[in-house]
């Protein structure tokens, strides 16, 4: 081992060191506080004891903590996207249109540089979501920021709700219709899809309960689909559906009304404005994009004002992502609001922190900054929905895994052995090429490239 | 206040009488009074300006000559800013992003500098009111695809053919060879993207003898138009733009146009940062963007796009700003905030959306800035039109008064209120 | 399940067989099967030394083993003075003996993807190894030239291959290697291509279903045997049925993990459905330890490392053309004066790439220090030979020394750890009295860098090696044109598959001619183009039919004057290693 070697390793050491010194505990002095539940409270400390908020008030003091001085900063709870698909090694399996039993998961990958890049954002939660391809896709996870980790059992939100995505329109059409040549190849198809599912796991837990009960004499074959299917009917799983038109929102809210499932959130849904009073009266959600729009022929007829007219009609709505791009910036994303539909700050703010918390279950545990929840906490430097805000700290669990004052340039944690110079990508927003959205990563590489490996 | 607020109201209604009705742009003599003006060119000024012909007639206090029946607009409490040019993007030339029947941006083949964007430019795109609503009301419609992908052709966002949207600039587009990888999705070892980049580069100086020797003797027996569209820029007479992003791609393209005796702008420019000592030593102007794009190489900075035109505008780099978008070009004026966040300063970004590209294009006596014979093209805002806060007011291309409207304004406005709502 | 065989049976069966051949005058007739090995130190396990000590070997077995031994008069002496005995090596998972198919990699056609057979699906668990086996496979003779004897070996496939056995690599046709039979599931996370499972987690879903299917059914099949009645006979799966005795816990799975990631996901797995697991092909577990030793799994590194380039050559010109490409020695294009400068400016020491460089040297080192961080951590591990190469063995285990690893781990690795987890200890994996004589013996210290392999023993069955001549690949001089002119041979391993044959070059300077052939069609001469040479690198362009369509390669390769090495690349497809050497010519060197 040379000097040379030993520096070297201690780069590596780098997180190792800085997270193990960290113990749960930082009290953020006299910043603008943006509670969001509870209103704007002007020069005040938030205290976070073992991960979690013990106190929000002034002249707070605690000893062996960190303390953050945010004089002339605004201190809001971390951000949170609804639908992202970072940290993930496998976005989507396409081979069937009806594959519940996957689960995305197994495919955490603690190494991505892209959750670093949305902690640079703010952003101390996502939600990791299968691909579009299927009208029933694989499960999610809602993962915390904890960069830095080699295990991606840490990235674990622990306790989260299951979640599952479903897809409706172009894209499982195209995949299975138009590429595979097999049903669904259209909107009518589709709500099949939904329909012969549960209707099968509702014979499949009818057959479980006449072997429970004697009736019959063999149990039927464990089947994961069906388990997870059974899951969903009884509303153990959040449904989180992609969908872009009118009508189909309609017809899965229909669908799901004969099941009894009430628990969905649709993503994208550019179309859900033209729905709201009825999404607002199922009680469903909307996880929409700021401003994306004609990438494809069911977003043509959209528009940027979408997150307005559904939050003034009482739709519990969020800003999201769906990409390792935008992930970076959803304090501008969510600002864009109020150009397009006048929100307020807070009602803008919410689109990012409480609602989306809503929609994936964890609202008692975060989204906002009230005493007893998780330590997530994201500083700027200004007001996070003006243009000149920058992100100065991100915390989670009373840890702060972001700091623009002391962290490294290269915050790479998997370095290939082989590799000095990191490649060099033309195209930095990989995961929105102008004729999809990130939900289809991986699909035609999968079902359609000849010589994949 | 009140009075403003009345105003509003009485605007309103007179909306909902007219709604109706298609509103269309309305050419006049226009006299913006009251109001702050950020000229770009000398500073923050107070006054009026006067909109007369489509050009801008005067910009101050105390006009003279003001006609007696022009419109007056009161501008108090607002600022009134340049029109913003992006300096490159894909509208006008792409509909809707998954229909390649809708996409008119790139020809088949390698070598299609004859290819002219402007034909292809439909001015009834639905995107270009959405576009010019937020202040954008000049782009430069760029062609992709192969080396030399045809013709870029600077537009306003306004006009019922593209003759009529034309705004004086058009010139040939060079993808200058890379050695990057294109995208996650690129498999390619570093060996094979040498080798290409050599024969993609190999190929170029092929074409560019040719061309030079096109320019040199006098064959009127063929008809050569690949040849013909590069006779300018052989010449001498007009600029290349050159898209080009690598470090090494860049002091590679620096070098091949020096030996090629080439005038370049260089587009994209994402390691510009890294090479800014060369790009001020050869005066290479630049457009660089998008600024909302993440890090070219996992072990760079999260910010490195943020901060990239400021520290090459630091460095004494002329750097002017685009977008690359097609539907949301809208959001110029939010990559100029970012790289203004990011270092360069709010007065710079600005710049570096209006008479710095103006300037690029060698047109910095008609566009970039609010003075005295410049072409109408601005908007009033009641705030810095950076921050998404801020509603933009009123809008002008070529003096013409453009309404507010896009597809995304009159689905909201059928939309916020359904009627019927829930049927019960 | 497990046929269980004393070694006693097999030497019974082997001699009788022999006797009743018939004779076959192609054949050395072999003068003895006893052998003494005379005044050699040997290691009968790592931490037992014997100076000078000496070994007999008689009926496949050590018959004994110490300071001396009394030799029969049939027995052949060898004189090992100062040679160095080691027990042979045990590769504790691999495909040794089992070739690839020849079967085309095209994506089989179905009308749903999502709905294909268990074979296309690649869970095959009950596919057995012997099929696919075979003795006369020249990777059995490569594996014994790097000093093993044993190997665990597995069938090819995608994420349930089959059962695994342990076999003995004997170069004998006749002899039932097979030591150990159906021991192990192999497990691997690769998806089907195109069908499902696409997705290695769609491989996940697959394990649990069928997992838990098959304990489901194994508990209704044991029911309907003590008491059938009312009740409908069990419908089981081939792949549910060869999965029992996993479930039963009657043999372990070994799955293959190379990557922290995928340790990770197996544990997670194991965990949720309890299997015994053996971690195998592990190249980056250096950040799992803790989980490892807390499952307690047992782990089979890889003996594949990364290339360390540090000596060889200056990595560091390489790294600064790809940023600072002005650098270069050899200018591709012509340069003005302006360009000039401008290098002269870039090749400031750039401390970011300094900073780069550092950071991949220390990850260089975690991978080449894994096997010492293993040891440090207490955590026993064997080698599995299944992704490595050979011939490179013994450098990348001196390069895990190197790194820290203590040369005894080592050699425990190699030999009685391996020998454990696989269950044949009590056959394998020590020099003692009664063990199977299955010997390495080497000219000096194994772990000394100059030392070769003089005899492999595998039960008893003699290989001798020449001793390695100290050919040192000739290279280039600075400098010097080389020749190229002559025929040479070329091996390209391309997706894993090797493809071999002979490449003819003539002409001089710019004017060259180069044709290739291949040994699939010897006959038939593909003529290069584009051809262009600069300096000793040659890179050109050949046209290929495939089962895909035609295709154009392009080959680049630098040349020494009796070899090359380079690559060949098909397009986005990627590149692929190529070298080759010298056959004939030129003539007028000599």
């Amino acid at each position: 081992m040379t000097i040379r070697h030993i520096i070297a390793g201690s780069f590596c050491l780098f997180f190792a060191s800085f997270l193990s010194a960290q113990n749960g505990n930082v009290l953020i002095k006299n910043g603008t506080v943006l509670t969001i539940t509870d209103g704007i409270k002007e020069n005040t400390d938030v205290l976070i004891k073992n991960g979690k908020i013990s106190k929000i008030g002034s002249a707070l003091k605690a000893a062996n903590t960190r303390v953050i001085d945010a004089k002339g900063m605004y201190v809001m709870p971390g951000i949170i996207d609804a639908h992202s698909h970072i940290a993930l090694d496998v976005v989507n399996e396409a081979t069937n249109p009806v594959l519940p039993e996957i689960w995305v998961g197994d495919a955490l990958d603690p190494f991505d540089v892209g959750i670093y890049q949305a902690l640079a954002g703010g952003v101390t939660i996502s939600h990791a979501m299968h691909g579009s391809a299927n009208a029933i896709g694989g499960q999610c996870e809602t993962i915390k920021h904890r960069y830095g980790t080699y295990d991606p059992d840490e990235l674990r939100m622990d306790g989260a709700p299951r979640t599952i995505k479903f897809a409706l329109g172009e894209n499982p059409m195209r995949v299975h219709g138009e590429r595979n040549n097999v049903p669904p190849r259209s909107r009518m198809g589709m709500e099949q899809e939904f329909r012969r599912s549960f209707a099968a796991a509702k014979l499949y837990k009818e057959a479980k309960a006449n072997y429970a009960s004697g009736k019959i004499k063999t149990a039927p074959d464990y089947n994961l689909r069906m388990e997870t299917l059974e899951d969903i009917l009884d509303g153990e799983i959040i449904i989180h559906c992609h969908s872009y038109r009118a009508d189909e929102i309609m017809m899965l809210m229909n669908v799901l009304e004969d099941y009894g499932v009430n628990k969905i959130c649709f993503q994208h849904v550019n179309e859900g404005f033209k729905v709201a009073p009825e999404l607002a009266a199922f009680g469903a959600q909307a996880s929409v994009f700021s401003d994306w729009w004609a990438y494809k022929f069911e977003v043509y007829y959209s528009t940027a004002y979408n997150a307005a007219i559904l939050t003034k009609n009482g739709v519990v709505t969020s800003i999201n992502s769906d990409s390792g791009e935008l992930i970076r910036h959803l304090y501008h994303e969510a600002a864009k609001t109020q150009r397009y539909g006048g929100l307020t700050d807070n009602e803008a703010l919410r689109l990012i922190t409480i609602n989306p918390a809503i929609q994936l279950g964890i609202d008692k545990r975060v989204g906002s900054l009230e005493e007893g929840k998780e330590g997530d906490v994201a500083i700027f430097n200004a007001h996070p929905l003006s243009i000149y805000a920058i992100p100065q700290y991100t915390i989670i669990d009373g840890n702060v895994y972001f700091d623009i004052n002391t962290d490294p340039v290269d915050m790479r944690i998997d370095i290939d052995p082989e590799e000095t110079m990191p490649t060099f990508y033309e195209t930095g927003i990989h995961s929105h090429n102008h004729e999809e959205d990130g939900c289809m990563e991986g699909v035609y590489e999968q079902l359609f490239l000849e010589n994949h490996k | 206040m009140k009075k403003l607020f009345s105003l509003y109201i009485f605007c309103f209604f007179c909306h909902m009488a007219t709604a109706q009705m298609v509103e269309k742009s309305v050419k006049g003599t226009f006299l913006l009074e009251n109001a702050t003006i950020e000229t770009v060119a000398n500073g923050q000024q107070t006054g009026s300006v006067l909109i007369q012909d489509g050009m801008i007639k005067g910009v101050g206090s105390n006009l003279s000559g003001v006609p007696g029946d022009a419109t007056r607009i009161d501008c108090n409490g607002m600022t009134i800013y340049p029109g913003f040019i992006d300096g490159g993007t894909r509208l006008g030339l792409s509909e809707v992003g998954s229909v390649s029947l809708t996409q008119d941006y790139r020809e088949m083949g390698d070598f299609t500098p004859h290819m002219k964007a402007l034909t292809a430019v439909n001015p009834n795109s639905v995107s270009i009111p959405v576009t010019r609503v937020n202040g954008v009301t000049t782009v430069l419609a760029v062609p992709s695809g192969g080396k030399f992908a045809g013709q870029a052709a600077l537009i306003d966002l306004h006009g019922y053919t593209p003759d009529q949207m034309f705004a004086g600039f058009e010139t040939a587009v060079l993808y200058f060879p890379s050695t990057g990888k294109r995208g996650r999705w690129d498999r390619r070892s570093e060996e094979d993207i040498k080798k290409d980049s050599e024969k993609s580069m190999k190929k170029l100086n092929d074409v560019w003898k040719s061309a030079q020797q096109f320019v040199k003797i006098k064959n009127d027996a063929t008809y050569n138009p690949q040849m013909e569209a590069l006779r300018t820029i052989v010449e001498g007479k007009q600029k290349l733009l050159v898209e080009v992003n690598k470090k090494a791609d860049i002091l590679q393209a620096i070098a091949w146009c020096n030996k090629n005796k080439i005038a370049p702008i260089f587009t994209g420019v994402a390691e510009g940062w890294r090479v800014t000592d060369s790009l001020v030593k050869y005066k290479i102007p630049v457009i660089t963007g998008p600024v909302l794009r993440n890090p070219a190489r996992d072990s760079d900075k999260y910010d490195a796009a943020y901060t990239n035109a400021g520290k090459m505008l630091a460095a004494g780099v002329k750097v002017a700003i685009k977008t690359d978008e097609t539907e949301n070009v809208r959001n110029l004026p939010f990559h100029a905030g970012f790289a203004a966040a990011y270092g360069m300063g709010k007065e710079a970004a600005l710049r570096a959306i209006t008479l710095t590209p103006a300037e690029i294009f060698g047109l910095a006596d008609k566009y970039g800035s609010i003075e005295e014979g410049k072409v109408a093209n601005l908007f009033i805002a009641d705030g810095d039109p950076f921050e998404m806060k801020t509603t933009i007011k009123h809008l002008f291309i070529r003096g013409y008064k453009v309404p507010m409207e896009s597809r995304h304004t009159l689905l909201h406005d059928e939309f916020l209120e359904r009627d019927p709502g829930l049927r019960q | 399940m497990c046929k269980k065989k004393l070694p006693i049976l097999i030497f019974l069966l082997s001699f009788l067989s022999s006797v009743n051949a018939q004779v076959d005058y192609d054949k050395i007739p072999q003068v003895t099967s006893t052998y003494v090995l005379e005044n050699a130190t040997i290691y009968q396990t790592a931490d037992r030394v014997i100076q000078k000590g000496s070994i007999l070997i008689e009926d496949g077995i050590i018959k004994q083993v110490g300071p001396s031994v009394q030799a029969p008069a049939y027995a052949e002496i060898i004189k090992a003075d100062s040679m160095f005995v080691y027990a042979a090596f045990v590769d504790a998972l691999s495909h040794t003996g089992v070739a690839k198919s020849d079967e085309k990699k095209e994506r089989p056609k179905v009308k749903f993807p999502g709905l294909v057979s268990d074979e296309m699906a690649g869970i095959t668990p009950g596919t057995e190894v012997r099929a696919s086996f075979s003795a006369k496979d020249k990777s059995i003779s490569e594996m014994q030239k790097a000093g093993f004897a044993v190997s665990h070996v597995v069938p090819r496939g995608k994420m349930m291959p089959g059962y695994g056995s342990v076999v003995l690599l004997s170069s004998d046709p006749d002899k039932d290697v097979f030591l150990k039979e159906n021991n192990s599931l192999f497990a691997q996370f690769t998806p089907a291509s195109g069908i499902s499972p696409a997705t290695f987690i769609g491989v996940i879903a697959k394990w649990k279903e069928y997992y838990k299917n098959a304990k489901r059914k194994s508990g209704q099949m044991s029911k309907f045997k003590t008491s059938p009645a009312g009740m409908p006979r069990p419908k089981i799966s081939k792949a549910e049925e060869a999965l029992i005795p996993v479930v039963k816990k009657e043999i372990p799975v070994f799955f293959v993990t190379p990557k922290h990631k995928t340790i990770a996901r197996a544990i997670s797995l194991q965990k949720d459905l309890g299997f015994d697991m053996v971690l195998s092909d592990v190249k980056q577990g250096f950040h799992s330890n803790k989980k490892i030793k807390a499952g307690n799994y047992p782990v089979l590194l890889s003996l594949d490392l990364p290339e360390d380039k540090r000596k060889k050559d200056n990595k560091e010109d390489a790294d600064k053309e790809e940023m600072n490409p002005d650098s270069k020695k050899e200018k591709k294009m012509d340069m003005d004066e302006e360009k000039e400068e401008m290098k002269e400016e870039e090749e400031e020491k750039d401390p970011e790439i300094e900073a780069l460089r550092m950071k991949k040297e220390a990850s260089l080192d975690r991978y080449l220090g894994q096997a010492a961080a293993f040891e440090k951590d207490n955590i026993p591990f064997a080698f599995a030979m299944i992704n490595s190469k050979s011939k490179d063995a013994k450098a990348n285990i001196l390069k895990m020394v190197e790194h820290g690893l203590s040369e005894k781990a080592a050699l425990n690795a190699l030999t009685v750890n391996a020998a454990k987890a696989l269950g044949v200890d009590n056959l394998v994996g020590t020099v003692e009295r009664g063990k199977l004589a299955n010997l390495v013996v080497t000219d000096k210290s194994y772990f000394d860098e100059k030392s070769s392999i003089r005899y492999v023993f595998v039960e008893g069955e003699k290989i001798e090696y020449e001793k390695k001549e100290e050919k040192k690949k000739k290279k280039a001089k600075d400098g010097e044109i080389v020749d190229i002119a002559g025929t040479w041979d070329y091996t390209a391993v391309i997706f894993g598959g090797e493809e071999t044959g002979k490449t003819v070059i003539s002409g001089t300077g710019d004017d060259l001619k180069i044709s290739i052939f291949s040994s699939d069609e010897p006959n038939e001469a593909e003529d290069a183009y584009d051809i262009s040479r600069e300096g000793n690198s040659l890179t050109f362009l050949v046209d290929v039919d495939t089962d895909g369509g035609a295709m154009t390669l392009t080959m680049s390769l630098d040349f020494d004057p009796d070899s090359y090495e380079g690559t060949v690349s098909l397009g986005e497809m990627g590149s692929f290693p190529m070298t080759g050497s010298r056959i004939s010519g030129p003539k007028s060197k000599f």
